[in-house]
């Protein structure tokens, strides 16, 4: 029973955004419903945390009946809109040969064997462990039991705050402002099977790792990448162990802006090389997504812009108004004053100074314990041989995600706050940045190889 | 081209067995130094020779302290001390010592990890120097259990020996704790070399092998197929230690219903505490302060209290000003707290000094549910 329960939950939740994703993504693209499935799965969270909110707003409880039927409507919605709105281009994108030689074809099933084996693990985890990382105690899950129990959105306020108003009607915890879309999504968990359960409301954090597989996996083949060469880049993008912690310790949001993140840089690089539409569409919906995970997610969507500007004025005139733009932040940075909040955080609050202790933690975090060093270093390797194959288009659309390390590492050095942390946007974000640059990479070695392996 | 291809490899070959020699005369190189057990004086607590090793009681308060009759023992840097265990394995390790050139007594806390073999490399430690006057090694584990010490060492590791704690380091399995999901190192021990910096570094050598070798026909495939392969390698180990993790998981939660998994769990103590309290707290709109020293502790309670609204300021004062309290709340003081309870009067004080009339609600080992009356 609770699986149907479970399953049905999911179906509410992915439904939507399946329907309207059909509608937008055109025919005839290789691996066409593995795309659209996993972009359903990251989109249809944000949206069932719309839905839920909306709901709040208009005082109807949560429950199966509400939820679903908002879902219904949304996806009634997107199947009935007139057939003219449907996106109806053809793909126009290259094809990778799709037949397999023996030694390839065992090629994929070694990875599909070691991606279930994956799962698997993963899976018993997740729906075995209740809830024990620090953060989903501290903050996340917490406001999921409350939401749950109240079956509504309920506000959270600063502790002061909670102090002034004597506690009545709001709740709090030390972080208030942060996005509240993966509480509800373990909210909905709870509503769907009714009943709170301390394993089961991890669950999303299981569907969101298969999604980003299927997402990377199908924009790999979209970018002209062959079946093997897809396959084993999303294996090693899916076995980073931080990746697999986050899953299994479940109840940070840092994997859902991954996703999103994630979603949204493959999305723009195929745009950058296409120019097809609903590519960047989907690639700013997704990105934009990232703010709906958490406040940093502001940042991570801003570093998209500079790849996005690039592409569309040409890489002299990006350069000159990106030059432009950057000045004139510096500008806005140095004349606002520093208690000013922005997605979550101020000038004040950073205390941003030179550390030089700092040096030593952020090498190890980049390439000993945070991520495997494999990743990052793949991650530059498929950098500096995408400069070589397609220099425009890539080395335009990296620009955001490069320049955005870039800054993050040296702000690292001027922001740690102990001796183990280092800046917030890599520490929360590494697995998106990881998988990014991991894509860049395999994409374009494999535009280098025209026969696969 | 084909020749090019071969002479590259046989250039590689003589280089590799040129690395290999010295690699071992390195390791031949290596000095070990060792005491062993029968040079070991038991100061506090008692001990027995036994078959498998040194047999461990601590005393009342589960301390143990060896001391060590060389008195010729010369620190020097690159040493690392090493013990084994068979049965329990103390959770920390105290190496405490007096230097001939200073009066100072200077003790280090290492922290085993629960491992049957562990070692703490001394670098780090910058007192560690001189000559020694004495040198003693404390073990604290709970009262009635019975340690035994197979093998205890301070040497200079050799590079077979450093190799080896590598691989044991490397293939040791720990169970999680709720930290980890900040960091993955790949190894039982916060050392390295870490697997994937050295597998990194092969996959660059495989690399130069490759372009060295002069292949016929370059296919970048091919160098994917390295860093393919390599990745498995180092995917293995972190595919079984999540299994061996899995294991664990599946044998203490598996088949229990939510409430029955916490009650198992780590929090299980603070969890019973909370549930607890909920029960006492029937009011709608109650509020609960959750009061503790213990970032741990009172996160916990905070959690475990949901969906009451509670108040819990981590890093900040344990209880705001007494004039936002109002009667009908509730504290749950969790220890450790400087929350001062005077049970007989009634009152608790803060540690600014306000003070309020409180009644008891509910008592246990791990804190008190106390309810404003003011």
């Amino acid at each position: 029973m609770m699986t149907v329960q479970l399953l049905l939950a999911l179906l509410i939740v992915v439904a939507p955004a399946w329907v309207w994703l059909q509608r937008l993504v055109p025919a005839g693209l290789p691996a066409r419903g593995i795309l659209v499935s996993g972009y359903s799965v990251i989109l249809g969270a944000v949206v069932i945390g719309l839905i839920m909110r909306c709901l709040s707003g208009l005082s109807v409880p949560f429950s199966v009946f509400s939820v679903g039927a908002a879902s219904l409507c949304l996806s009634a919605a997107g199947a009935l809109l007139p057939a003219g709105w449907r996106n109806e281009n053809r793909c126009p994108f290259p094809q990778a040969e799709s037949g397999l030689s023996n030694l390839q074809r065992l090629f994929v099933v070694l990875c599909l064997l070691l991606l279930a084996a994956r799962l698997m693990s993963l899976g018993l985890e997740v729906a075995t462990r209740p809830v024990t990382s620090w953060d989903a105690k501290q903050h996340w899950t917490k406001q999921a039991r409350v939401f749950y129990e109240h079956l509504r959105v309920v506000p959270y306020v600063s502790l002061q705050d909670w102090l002034d108003l004597g506690g009545r009607g709001v709740y709090t915890n030390m972080h208030p402002g942060y996005p509240i879309t993966a509480p509800l999504l373990q909210a909905w968990i709870a509503v769907a099977i009714g009943a709170w359960h301390e394993s089961l409301v991890n669950l999303p954090w299981l569907a969101v790792w298969v999604a980003m597989g299927m997402v990377f996996y199908s924009q790999a083949r979209i970018a002209g990448g062959s079946i093997g060469l897809a396959i084993g880049a999303t294996y090693m993008v899916l076995s980073m162990p931080y990746m697999n912690i986050h899953v299994a310790l479940a109840g940070y949001a840092d994997l859902f802006m991954a996703a999103s993140y994630l979603g949204a840089v493959a999305s723009l690089y195929n745009w950058s090389r296409t120019r097809a539409s609903w590519l960047l569409y989907l690639g700013l919906i997704t990105g934009a997504s990232c703010m709906l995970f958490k406040n940093e997610g502001f940042y991570w969507f801003m570093s998209l812009i500079p790849g996005i500007l690039l592409v569309l004025l040409g890489v002299r005139r990006g350069l000159l108004v990106l030059a432009s733009m950057l000045l004139l932040l510096l500008l806005f940075v140095a004349l606002m004053p520093v208690e000013t909040v922005v997605a979550g955080h101020s000038l004040a609050g950073l205390d941003i100074r030179y550390r030089p202790e700092s040096w030593f933690p952020l090498y190890l975090s980049f390439f000993c314990t945070r991520q495997q060093a494999f990743s990052g270093v793949s991650g530059l390797a498929g950098y500096g041989s995408s400069a070589v194959v397609c220099p425009r288009g890539i080395a335009a659309c990296c620009c955001g995600d490069v320049s955005l390390a870039a800054v993050s590492g040296t702000l690292s050095v001027y922001q740690q706050c102990d001796g183990c942390r280092i800046f917030y946007l890599p520490e929360q974000s590494w697995p998106a940045y990881n998988a990014g640059s991991g894509f860049f990479g395999i994409c374009c070695t494999d535009a280098a190889t025209p026969t696969g392996f | 081209m084909r020749d090019g291809a071969c002479r590259g490899n046989d250039l590689f070959d003589k280089k590799a067995a040129l690395l290999l020699s010295a690699i071992f005369c390195f390791a031949l190189a290596g000095r070990v130094h060792s005491w062993p057990l029968s040079q070991l004086v038991v100061e506090i607590g008692s001990g027995t020779v036994a078959e498998d090793g040194l047999a461990l009681v601590p005393n009342a308060n589960g301390q143990i302290l060896l001391s060590v009759l060389d008195h010729g023992i010369l620190p020097k840097s690159g040493q690392r001390a090493s013990f084994s265990f068979t049965g329990t394995t103390p959770p920390v390790i105290y190496l405490i010592w007096r230097r001939n050139d200073s009066g100072e007594l200077f003790q280090h806390g290492f922290a085993t990890g629960g491992l049957a073999d562990s070692y703490f490399d001394l670098n780090s430690i910058a007192e560690w120097r001189g000559e020694l006057q004495s040198l003693e090694f404390g073990f604290l584990v709970p009262p009635d259990t019975q340690v035994t010490l197979t093998s205890l060492h301070i040497a200079r590791p050799s590079m077979a020996e450093r190799f080896k704690s590598v691989l044991h380091d490397w293939t040791t399995f720990r169970a999680w704790v709720p930290a980890d999901i900040n960091i993955y190192i790949g190894t039982a021990k916060n050392v390295g070399p870490h697997p994937a910096q050295v597998t990194g570094i092969f996959a660059l050598i495989a690399i130069l092998v490759y372009f060295a070798a002069r292949p016929a026909t370059f296919r970048l495939g091919s160098l994917m197929l390295i860093v393919f392969m390599l990745w498995v390698i180092l995917d293995g180990f972190w595919q079984w230690r999540l299994w061996q993790q899995v294991s664990i998981t599946r044998e203490r939660f598996a088949g229990l219903d939510s409430l029955s998994k916490v009650v198992a769990s780590e929090d299980a103590g603070v969890a019973r505490l909370a549930y607890q309290a909920q029960e006492v707290v029937q009011a709608p709109n109650a509020r609960i302060f959750v009061a503790s020293q213990s970032d741990g502790n009172g996160m916990r309670a905070a959690y475990y209290l949901s969906p009451v609204n509670v108040f819990w300021h981590r890093h900040g004062p344990e209880l705001p000003d007494a004039k936002y309290l109002r009667s009908g709340d509730y504290i749950l003081v969790l220890a450790p707290s400087v929350i001062e309870y005077q049970r007989e009067a009634g009152r608790i004080r803060f540690s600014r000094g306000d003070e309020l009339a409180v009644i008891e609600r509910l008592s246990s080992d791990r804190g008190v549910l106390l309810e404003v009356v003011k």
